[in-house]
């Protein structure tokens, strides 16, 4: 099995959400240690973008 | 009567749960009744407490012999979108998943004997939330732990990466990041406690907050993205930390706070990362719900006491935080056997 993509728990949050899902790019993200506002922002950047995945499926 | 656990939670949410959620998300240390609210009505500790262990008592009965007849526990996940609406409208048409506190000990002693009772769905349930709650759980596995064993993966972190490290023993690393701003992103001021004594392929760090000495995580570096433990990888976590800002520091220039918390022999005093780690997590709970600490302040138990009851509560047994248990205090009651679960 190949290794995924590197890729940063930040700065890289929205490809991690596409290419590992949400609840794994949130984890990784929290491994940095963010604040808990932050942290809630980027769990709605997570809901906003597979929500629009969804819908471009349901499309 | 069927008793679904929303229904068992919102039976104990009244004083008790608002006095601990207002104690462990304010920034007093100090515990006692006097520094929960001024403005809150003048109740006896005692009397509160022996009739929130009634109730629970009764309660968890009632949940025993209905779960026996219909298995059902009345779980239900926490929302997966958190829409920009205020709490109160929110609760209001969702089932909203509320971080709380319960010092009882029926509830402390009945949780293990409930969850062999019942050992598939509450299992899951109490698996499925302190993965939730406290993130560093996730991690606990890669320990050899399971995720109850909060006390045991915190032994392991101090006895086996802080301690180490504050000590300065070979292999072991200190990185210092200040507060910064990434991406939009806001990091916390943290040190990065690396234990690489096992070697590059078993390379265990542990994130903790500087100002406060709170985990907020702590997970082996050396694992990729395939579990796979490599050096590389290990190697990678240094690199990266230090490209967001962090730099190399020696134990005495750690501050004096987390020196205190992470290398006290006192058990008691011990429970001080706990208690810390908890405020942090309920602090990421309660933003996620759209709260913001500083904008509620003391308006949280007048914001709790009017939440319907359509919402689910998760129940944290908080006398294991306890580090004085004493007669007037609400969350560690004096003359009770504190009981760890794990």
């Amino acid at each position: 099995m190949s290794e995924p993509r590197e890729t940063n728990p930040i700065t890289d949050f929205k490809a991690n959400v596409i290419l590992l899902g949400a609840k794994t790019a949130l984890l990784k993200a929290q491994d940095v240690g963010i604040s808990p506002q932050s942290l809630a922002e980027l769990k709605r950047q997570a809901d906003i973008i597979k929500s629009n995945e969804r819908q471009g499926i349901e499309k | 009567m069927n008793l679904t656990r929303r229904e068992l939670c919102f039976k104990f949410i009244p004083v008790v749960t608002t006095g601990l959620v207002l104690a462990a998300c304010g920034p007093k240390q100090n515990r006692a009744p006097s520094a929960i609210t001024e403005s809150a009505p003048v109740i006896d500790p005692e009397k509160e407490q022996l009739q929130a262990e009634v109730t629970l008592a009764q309660i968890y009965n009632k949940v025993i012999s209905d779960n026996e007849a219909n298995n059902s526990y009345g779980i239900e996940g926490m929302p997966s979108s958190v829409p920009p609406v205020s709490v109160l409208t929110y609760v209001q048409e969702n089932d909203v998943l509320i971080p709380a506190l319960v010092a009882s000990q029926p509830l402390v002693n009945a949780i293990p004997e409930f969850v062999q009772a019942n050992s598939v769905g509450l299992t899951a349930f109490l698996e499925t939330n302190l993965v939730n709650f406290f993130h560093w759980v996730n991690h606990s596995k890669d320990a050899g732990l399971e995720v109850t064993q909060l006390f045991r993966f915190l032994q392991m972190v101090k006895n086996g990466i802080v301690e180490p490290c504050l000590r300065g023993d070979p292999g072991t690393l200190i990185f210092s990041r200040s507060a910064s701003s990434l991406n939009g992103v806001d990091l916390k001021g943290v040190y990065m406690f690396v234990n690489r004594v096992g070697g590059l392929a078993n390379q265990w760090v542990a994130i903790v907050d500087q100002e406060s000495g709170a985990l907020i995580t702590a997970y082996d570096s050396s694992l990729n993205g395939n579990n796979v433990a490599t050096a590389k990888e290990a190697l990678k976590t240094i690199s990266r930390e230090i490209n967001r800002g962090a730099s190399q520091t020696v134990p005495s220039m750690v501050n004096q706070n987390v020196r205190n918390i992470w290398q006290s022999t006192d058990p008691k005093t011990f429970t001080n990362v706990m208690l810390e780690s908890l405020k942090y997590a309920m602090q990421v709970k309660l933003a996620e719900l759209g709260y913001q600490l500083k904008d509620i302040g003391g308006n949280l138990a007048s914001v709790l006491r009017t939440l319907p009851n359509k919402f689910t509560l998760f129940a944290v047994p908080a006398m294991v935080f306890c580090e004085t248990p004493n007669i007037g205090d609400i969350i560690c009651p004096a003359n009770k056997d504190n009981k760890i679960i794990d």
